[in-house]
Order: structure tokens, then C-alpha cells, then sequence
């Protein structure tokens, strides 16, 4: 496995000021629902873009932030799956449980379709 | 309303920072499509709820990580579209303007769906 130190630095700086801002709104807007915006701050894909535009180029951080889009949808699935099970269950360790295990499935499932939409754009720019 | 303590502040950018970092590794040692689903690990969230685990408890807790969770969604919904722009605005404009303008676009479309969802 090859360790980047500017890539985890990055994603790390991006991660963290994410759930800080957080916590800030949290603090300072009386609504709690506003914060959680940043909570879904696009972060990793930010830095994954950033270092596919540095070291690569701009259709390879194009193609990442294309395949980051099946992540979202499996994360969006995630989060409402979280919130319906808190509202009908009323239990925050079980909630999170299914929700991580609805996102695994989710996103394997937008994964595979993402990367045959990958493939027949690749296809298709090589034609052009 | 003010009460923002600089130890708390610095924990969550430690914990959303290292949250993020874990999922990047996990991806990176499996690979393939399964560290490709590792890599879309919702770890902001995920860092998120756990540090209001640390704040509150019991149905306070419940509740307010609910209500978080209404604006994550709307977030996500924003992510979406976020990452589409992304990868169309960077084949036209490259990956710097690119990417500022998707996450212009992020932090302009996320609260305008909350307003239009939740209402002012």
C-alpha cells in the first residue's frame, strides 16, 4: 500500500474542519437540522479531486468526482436509513447499526452501476 | 448560545480528521470495489453524531442527532448533485476552476433545499 502523506494530510485537514464546523453552527444556530448541512460536507471527494488534478489530470479528477457520486447515493441512503430507524425505533446505537450496514449494500450496489457508466464514457471520449 | 470551548472544537477536527483518515486507509488495503465502497465511507457523519454522543444522552441525544441527520440528508442530496457538476465542470474547465465552482454550487444548492424542504 502506498502511503501519501500530502493526500492523508489533505483529507485529514478537509475531514476535520468538516465536523468542527459542525459543532460550531451547532453552537451558534439555535436549528440543530441547519448544522447537520455540514456534516455531509463532499470532503473526501474534494481531496481525492485535488490530488487526481495534482499529480494526474483534469479527466482523471473528472472521472473520480463522476464514481464519488455512487458514494453519495449510497451515504444519502445511509442517513435516511439512520434517520427513519431513530424516529420508529427510538435507539441510537441500533440505528446507526443498520444504517452502516444499508450503506455498505447501497453503495456496492450504485458502485458496480457507476462503473459501467464510467466505462462507456471512457469508451465514448476514446471514440471521439 | 455563545458556549464554543476551543478543547471541544479541537477534539472533533481530531476526530472528524481522523475518521476521514481510517476510511481512506481501509480503502486503500482492500482496493477494488471494496475499498472503492470504503472510500465513500460516510465518516464526516458518521464523526458527527458520535461527537453529539459525547454531549448529550439519552432521548436528548436521540433527538438531536435526528434533527442532524434531517440537514445530512439534504446535504447529501447537495453531495449528488455536487459530484456530477464536478466531473462536468472539470472536463470543461479544468480541475481547479472545476472544482470551485462544484462546491460553489454545493454550498449554494445545500441550504437552498433546506429552506425549500424545512422552510426559514
Amino acid at each position: 500500500m502506498k502511503v501519501d502523506i500530502r493526500d492523508l494530510g489533505l483529507r485529514f485537514i478537509f475531514g476535520g474542519l468538516a465536523v468542527a464546523a459542525c459543532y460550531v453552527v451547532l453552537q451558534l444556530v439555535p436549528s440543530k437540522s441547519f448544522a447537520g448541512i455540514f456534516a455531509a460536507f463532499p470532503a473526501v471527494m474534494a481531496a481525492a479531486v485535488i490530488m487526481a488534478g495534482h499529480f494526474g489530470n483534469s479527466e482523471q479528477a473528472a472521472d473520480i468526482a463522476f464514481g464519488a457520486s455512487a458514494g453519495m447515493l449510497g451515504c444519502t441512503i445511509c442517513v435516511f436509513t439512520a434517520t427513519f430507524c431513530m424516529e420508529h425505533l427510538g435507539k441510537w446505537g441500533l440505528s446507526l447499526g443498520i444504517a452502516l450496514v444499508v450503506w455498505f449494500f447501497s453503495s456496492y450496489a450504485a458502485i458496480m452501476l457507476m462503473q459501467n457508466l464510467l466505462e462507456k464514457r471512457k469508451k465514448q471520449r476514446n471514440s471521439m | 448560545m455563545f458556549d464554543i470551548s476551543p478543547f471541544s472544537l479541537f477534539l472533533r477536527f481530531l476526530f472528524g480528521g481522523s475518521a476521514v483518515l481510517a476510511s481512506t486507509l481501509i480503502a486503500r488495503t482492500f482496493g477494488g470495489k471494496l475499498g472503492g465502497i470504503f472510500a465513500a465511507f460516510p465518516a464526516v457523519y458518521l464523526a458527527a453524531v458520535v461527537g453529539l454522543g459525547l454531549e448529550y444522552k439519552g432521548s436528548e441525544l436521540l433527538s438531536v442527532t435526528e434533527q442532524l441527520s434531517r440537514g445530512a440528508l439534504v446535504g447529501m442530496a447537495a453531495d449528488i448533485c455536487c459530484a456530477l457538476a464536478a466531473s462536468y465542470f472539470i472536463l470543461r474547465y479544468g480541475w481547479k476552476r472545476g472544482l470551485a465552482y462544484a462546491l460553489s454550487l454545493w454550498a449554494l444548492l445545500a441550504p437552498l433545499i433546506y429552506f425549500t424542504w424545512f422552510g426559514f
